[in-house]
């Protein structure tokens, strides 16, 4: 439609009126009008974490060592880059991270570091989303902000936003979806329903722990529902729940077999279906289906009898839900056709484009399915890793810092706004409800995946991002509070409240360097190993010189409620806190990701490859280049070292698998094999015409001398597994459980074991080797003066 | 107005506008707010280029062990009190991003960049123009960016003079307890960055003073002032109250580093400090003795009397004066004269730009000007090229050739210059000065990108007398690839990764760097030259001076190696020829060694490095070298 003139605008830009519609056009703002004029301090804090957030994430991705997993998903990339196809595997989770590396491979080339940068992509969207939460009714502008700084900051987050396996790729969906939901509450538009569905489908071509972060969000968001439009469903479900339990407890006491085992190993179709079979011809299977259906039609029949007569299901049920809730986002979302059919059909087409693999392998519907569901749940009774019960509960303090000292505090404050507002006979306000989903979903993802049978330490992001969010809404509403008040302060109560908010920084720092002070004794060997002790003369001054730092906070502490007033107080250490704590976590996470993150003296870093192995593919390529002139040297290796050397050796084209069998023809120019390969026969065949040296290639921390001491795992189904704390043996009981984690909490009172905890939290000082998985790598007596000069750079 | 939702879900009008809808206006950045950013960018890369190419030097290396102590909890020997602030501030840097040569040396390179930022903030008194020209000298200045790189030396001195100098001034002007406060703390900072901390402080005293015009500080605001200072000395000296002897170590040995350092060999090699500002900050010097010409003539043009350059003038003076008699000849104390001759330097510089009037350059006579002067100089240096070199045997290729040169391109050019200089008498010798700083500005750069060169050779820069050589960090690296390979699986909590298990002895008088750098082996030993060990109890690697040989019972078997420690100051710079010196300017032949000094520093008496032996015991020569090893040496 042609403007029938222009006229010039206020603004200096003209204006466009269409005759037909008689609208007028606001002139569009050109780049370097919004520029010069639309930069706000919120827009250049945004900007300066987006950058920083890019430097972090993308920094010499290279350098650390490709873990097992990592080079799993690495090498199975490359060959579907190089054009050999890719199946859907349960094994390795789901297929989005197998496209994408793979497109990054043809981009880029495929080294270490171009494996991450998807990861790390992701990494700076999920630092970067929690801009759209910016609505005072979500997490309030400065609350967002925070989030955006803390996930920056976040240790594990940061780490795994550098490592290509699944969890970065979830928990960025994870967090779209949170997004998508909360601000189709605040107001239900059609592009948030489509935003939420392609997140959930782009999820579930992640990894099978979408399917407990989607069970977390439905049933948070179903009780939301419930309590608004019937909440005797509440009452129906915890009924049937309680219905189950029993009547499977009543069946297994009258002698019921277990339920079968999932058979999750490559199973074929006859497999499959005797497993079906006798899935549904169990017992409790049986009972289970009756009382669910038995639920459904209950509350069924309850929600016929609460809908006006001659009103369908939708509004009946849920059209006099009140404006702004849960049910009522619901009913618009059910009454929104276009987006939802968008949404859903966007959903399913990521879901099946990526499972065939652009409509390769059509089996990857099924093995995307019930294949992963079915895997994984089958992997929960192998407890791979064999991880005690608290595993979560040790790890995440150690590094989320902010996170795990505020969520108490925040769930104190949302809990108390919660009541006071029924009290008030008021639904708690939108800033609350997400506060309280926050909670839900931190506790539902705790509980969930400290019950499931397999744990590991990357797992430990879809903990903490809730936690963050959490962490970063409390300390946003302090922020808030100080902003809006700042200004009607006398100059003397502002100059009190820096001054008390510099000083809990300086004396958490006092504390910090007195317990490091204290604890810094020397090594004995008093108890036949080499031991850290305390140092001399301290034990009988702890108070002095551990404990002083903190009375003086909190003599400060209760000078400055009475001076300044509690709320003034409270939200000024609140602030300085977080502040000094946040140099805490960089501490941890400058150390972890950047300098030793493939030397597992953290808990965070699991069974990883040693730097040894990428140093030894560099001198073997040095060699290559000037014995061969190219990559044409000659490398055979074995069935254990193939991962993570199938990656790393994949540029050799003479590499040579062996399986575990030397070949008699030993013609090879290196061999790399691993010591629990090797027989005595084999090592005097080699010994002839090699010189060896040997590596670790997988090493460990040592969990049995550190956090597998905190408490008994009668979880764990090996039972030499199960305590490492005393001597006493199992079955252990719910009491024996509590008993062990109060003796650990009881024995933290001792000066030795505040010392040895510290120094193992804030040094990674640990209390005995590593342990590893070891290789070889053997190389031709008439190469090795030149793998001696190569390797000590002469 | 915004609405917003309080916590109980009533709807508030927000009477305030949050900080962060503070607008950042990009419409008021100018072509200065560019030249900041550029000189900043400049800065930055010059300091971050080859960041940590060479090892940690002794004192460096002694930093960082003592700030790796505050960090460990270690015990911290009293001496480190003679400078507290970089060990604290070096600790905080260990504590967040961990221990490595580059985190070491990160506290002197923000300080170098913060310093910048100080400029800025005293262009309200220096003037914009002069600020923006201090700038500009400092992002290239060889003492400033050695200064920014190297942990001892000076960087932090700087900062605080510079920040001291920004908010006394601000005291004075406005009597505020903001800037008392902050005048105190940076004062404090001044004393505690380096002994001559102390000598450094009443000198900016002295030039604060001048320079505001005011003789007494006003009263009511002491009280912050002294609060300032008293709590950073304590806070810092104690290291968070955790050493409290750390207060009373920081005075007695600060001010006993300054006597044994600097006072007890006053007068020695005093000639240093001339020589360090001819050799290094020849562009500086040259502009600051143009600030004082334009000023000795503003002042007979009658205009009203302008303290800044008498101010800083008389800053350079004391400051040299002191540079002088003070021995122990270090960046810190060169940075007493050069930080305020740079202040000079700017406020010359850009007086000079002031008297080009860029519109009468950007014609055709003025851009053949500024084309005929450059050649014409390259013209004369090759005409005095052949006059100074040997004829040979081709009198007539030479003949011809000068002829060419000299006559018919020297000559001419020389003339065109000339008259066309004479139409613009103004600004004529204004472009050739600038021209000349130009000139001088590339050696200036050139020396400052050097600083930390490893393959080009430069025995007479003065900036870095005392660092350590590259042999230092191949020989480290070395050693730690070997004990990796060799002592891999020996593990315990003291080595949990197995890897440092290599036993090892240091000689104590050249412990630093190698402390530094073994510091996670747990047989590490420190030993005094005269302790020995026994035949049967030698460490696998011993480090020791080549005059300290009785550390090992006997040396068969093992492989003994010399290798370069550290530089030493050219002979040429520590005891000069004063008469070869002078001649050398009399006589026209020698004037080339000028130009190659100021290039390449070239001298013609170097100082051979500082050794160490590293001898080997004969299982590491094995795995170092086969079974076929070197001869020692």
């Amino acid at each position: 439609m042609q403007p029938a003139f222009t006229a010039p605008s206020a603004t200096g830009g003209t204006a466009a009126r269409n005759m037909d519609t008689d609208q007028i056009r606001l002139p569009r703002k050109s780049l370097g009008e919004r520029l010069a004029h639309g930069l706000t301090v919120e827009n250049v804090l945004y900007t300066a974490i987006f950058v920083v957030a890019c430097l972090t994430r993308f920094w010499d991705l290279g350098s650390r060592a490709l873990h097992h997993d990592e080079s799993l998903h690495s090498y199975f990339s490359w060959v579907f880059a190089e054009g050999n196809g890719y199946i859907h595997d349960p094994l390795m989770h789901g297929p989005f991270l197998f496209h994408a590396t793979a497109l990054m491979y043809l981009l880029f080339g495929s080294t270490d570091a171009v494996s991450r940068i998807f990861p790390a992509a992701l990494g700076v969207l999920t630092v970067m989303l929690p801009w759209f939460l910016r609505s005072d009714r979500l997490l309030g502008r400065w609350g967002a902000l925070t989030a955006s700084a803390l996930l920056l900051i976040s240790p594990s987050i940061l780490y795994y936003s550098r490592f290509i396996r699944h969890d970065i790729y979830l928990i960025a969906g994870t967090l779209v979806l949170f997004i998508a939901i909360v601000r189709y509450l605040e107001k239900p538009e059609a592009r948030w329903a489509i935003t939420g569905a392609l997140a959930i489908g782009y999820m579930l071509t992640t990894e099978e722990v979408s399917f407990i972060v989607l069970f977390v969000f439905a049933t948070f968001l179903g009780i939301a529902i419930a309590l608004k439009i019937a909440p005797s469903l509440l009452g129906v479900a915890a009924g049937a729940g309680i219905a189950f339990l029993a009547t499977s407890r009543v069946l297994h006491a009258l002698g019921a077999p277990p339920l079968p085992g999932i058979p999750w190993d490559r199973p074929t179709g006859r497999q499959i279906e005797q497993f079906a079979v006798k899935l549904f011809e169990h017992p409790v299977v049986i009972a289970a289906l009756g009382i669910g259906l038995l639920a459904i039609v209950i509350s069924l029949w309850l929600l016929d009898r609460k809908r006006p007569p001659e009103t369908g299901w939708i509004d009946g049920v849920f059209g006099d839900a009140p404006r702004g809730s849960t049910a009522s986002a619901l009913h618009e979302l059910l009454g929104e056709r276009r987006g939802l059919w968008i949404g859903i059909a966007g959903e399913v087409a990521i879901f099946v484009v990526l499972y065939t693999t652009l409509f390769t392998n059509m089996a990857g519907l099924a093995s995307g399915t019930f294949g992963a569901l079915g895997y994984w749940l089958g992997q929960q009774g192998v407890q791979r890793g064999q991880e005690p019960w608290f595993y979560y509960l040790i790890l995440l303090p150690q590094y989320e810092y902010v996170a795990a000292l505020i969520f108490p505090i925040a769930v104190a404050l949302t809990l108390w706004r919660i009541v006071r507002a029924w009290r008030s006979g008021v639904s708690p306000d939108r800033r609350t409800y997400v506060r309280g989903f926050l909670i839900y979903w931190s506790f539902g993802m705790l509980a969930v995946l400290s019950w499931a049978g397999e744990k590991m330490p990357w797992i430990v992001v879809h903990i903490a991002l809730p936690m963050t969010l959490l962490a970063a809404a409390t300390i946003g509403d302090g922020i808030e509070r100080l902003e809006q008040h700042w200004c009607r302060w006398s100059p003397g109560v502002r100059r009190d409240l820096v001054i008390f908010g510099g000083a809990v920084i300086a004396l958490l720092g006092t504390a910090f360097l007195s317990l490091a002070w204290a604890s810094d004794g020397p090594y004995t060997t008093a108890s036949g190993v080499y031991e850290r002790t305390l140092r001399a003369g301290v034990t009988d001054h702890w108070w002095t010189f551990v404990y002083l730092p903190w009375l003086v906070l909190l003599a400060l502490l209760a000078l400055a409620i009475v001076r300044l007033g509690a709320k003034r107080a409270l939200t000024t250490i609140l602030i300085a806190g977080t502040l000094a704590f946040s140099l805490a976590q960089v501490h941890a996470e400058w150390r972890l990701t950047y300098r030793e993150g493939d030397v597992p003296k953290d808990m965070l870093i699991y069974v990883q490859t040693s730097p040894d192995v990428p140093r030894v593919t560099d001198q073997l390529t040095q060699l290559s280049q000037q014995v061969n002139g190219g990559m044409g040297l000659s490398i055979w290796y074995d069935d254990v070292t193939q991962w993570p050397f199938n990656w790393y050796l994949k540029d050799f084209p003479n590499r040579r698998y062996i399986g575990n069998q030397l070949p008699s023809d030993l013609d090879a120019q290196v061999i790399v094999v691993a010591d629990s390969t090797l027989t005595s026969d084999m090592e005097d065949q080699l010994k002839q015409k090699y010189t060896y040296q040997e590596y670790p290639m997988r090493w460990w921390y040592p969990e049995e001398n550190t956090y597998r001491r905190f408490a008994y795992a009668p979880n764990i189904t090996d039972v030499n597994r199960q305590n490492y704390q005393d001597s006493s043996k199992p079955p252990y009981s719910l009491l024996d459980v509590a008993r062990s984690v109060g003796s650990s909490i009881w024995s933290m009172r001792e000066p030795s074991e505040q010392g040895k905890i510290f120094r193992m939290v804030a040094y990674r000082e640990v209390p005995s080797g590593l342990g590893s998985v070891n290789f070889r790598v053997y190389v031709r007596n008439d190469l090795y003066p030149y793998f001696n000069q190569i390797r000590y750079d002469r | 107005m915004e609405h917003a939702e309080s916590f109980d879900g009533h709807m508030n009008e927000r009477e305030f506008a949050s900080v962060l809808d503070r607008p950042v206006s990009l419409a008021s950045l100018s072509w200065f707010s560019a030249g900041w950013v550029a000189i900043a960018v400049v800065a930055f890369l010059m300091r971050v280029t080859n960041f940590s190419a060479l090892p940690l030097s002794f004192s460096e290396a002694s930093l960082a062990s003592n700030a790796l102590s505050i960090v460990q909890g270690g015990t911290i020997p009293s001496a480190a009190g003679q400078a507290p602030l970089p060990t604290v501030l070096t600790a905080l840097a260990l504590f967040l991003f961990g221990s490595s040569d580059g985190i070491v040396r990160i506290v002197p390179l923000l300080a170098g960049l913060g310093s910048i930022a100080l400029i800025w903030w005293l262009g309200r008194w220096i003037g914009r123009g002069p600020a923006l020209a201090t700038a500009a000298l400092v992002a290239i200045s060889p003492t400033f960016v050695q200064a920014s790189r190297n942990a001892s030396a000076g960087g932090l001195l700087i900062f605080s003079s510079l920040l001291t100098l920004a908010a006394g001034l601000t005291w004075l002007e406005r009597d505020s307890r903001g800037a008392a406060a902050v005048f105190g703390i940076g004062a404090a900072l001044i004393v505690m960055s380096d002994p001559i901390g102390w000598i450094a402080l009443p000198i900016v005293v002295i030039a604060l003073l001048i320079l505001s015009g005011k003789r007494t500080a006003p009263s009511r605001s002491l009280v912050p002032f002294a609060l300032g200072a008293l709590v950073t000395v304590v806070i810092v000296s104690t290291s968070l109250f955790v050493h409290p002897s750390g207060f009373s170590d920081f005075f007695r040995q600060s001010l006993r580093a300054l006597w044994d350092q600097h006072l007890s060999n006053a007068g020695e090699e005093w000639h240093l400090a001339f020589f360090q500002l001819t050799i290094d900050e020849t562009l500086a010097l040259g502009l600051a003795i143009l600030a004082v010409i334009f000023a000795w003539r503003a002042r007979a043009d009658d205009r009203p009397r302008d303290l800044l350059v008498p101010g800083l003038l008389a800053w350079t003076v004391l400051g040299l004066i002191c540079g002088s008699i003070l021995g122990g000849k270090n960046v810190p104390l060169y940075t007493l004269t050069v930080l305020p001759l740079t202040l000079l330097a700017g406020v010359g510089l850009d007086t000079l730009l002031q008297h080009i009037r860029w519109s009468d350059v950007i014609t055709p006579r003025g851009l053949l000007f500024i084309i005929a002067v450059p050649i014409t100089f390259f013209a004369a240096l090759s005409t005095y090229g052949l006059l100074s070199s040997d004829i040979g045997t081709d009198a007539a290729a030479w003949i011809f050739t000068f002829i060419l040169v000299a006559i018919v391109i020297f000559a001419p050019l020389l003339a065109l210059s000339i008259w066309i200089g004479r139409s613009m008498p103004v600004q004529a010798w204004a472009l050739v000065a600038l021209f000349v700083a130009l000139l001088l500005a590339g050696t200036g750069l050139r020396a400052a990108a050097l600083l930390q060169s490893q393959t080009i050779s430069r025995p007479g820069e003065p900036l870095t007398a005392g660092d350590s050589t590259p042999a230092v960090g191949t020989t480290v690296q070395q050693i730690r690839a070997v004990s990796r390979d060799m002592t891999t699986f020996s593990q315990d909590a003291r080595d949990p990764t197995g890897g440092h298990g290599l036993s090892v002895a240091v000689d104590s008088t050249i412990a630093q760097p190698f402390a530094w750098y073994f510091r996670d082996f747990p047989v590490l030993q420190i030993v005094k030259p005269n302790e020995q060990y026994p035949a049967s109890n030698e460490p696998q690697v011993v480090i020791m001076r080549p005059d300290h040989p009785t550390i090992l019972a006997s040396t068969d078997g093992r492989l003994q190696r010399t290798m370069t420690l550290s530089t030493v100051r050219a002979g040429t710079l520590s005891n000069p020829d004063w008469g070869s010196l002078l001649s050398s300017v009399i006589h026209p032949d020698r004037w080339e060694r000028f130009p190659h000094f100021l290039v390449d520093r070239s001298v013609t008496r170097p100082s051979a490095p500082t050794n160490f032996v590293l001898s080997l015991r004969q299982d590491v020569v094995t795995q170092l070298y086969g079974t076929t090893p070197p001869a020692g040496n």
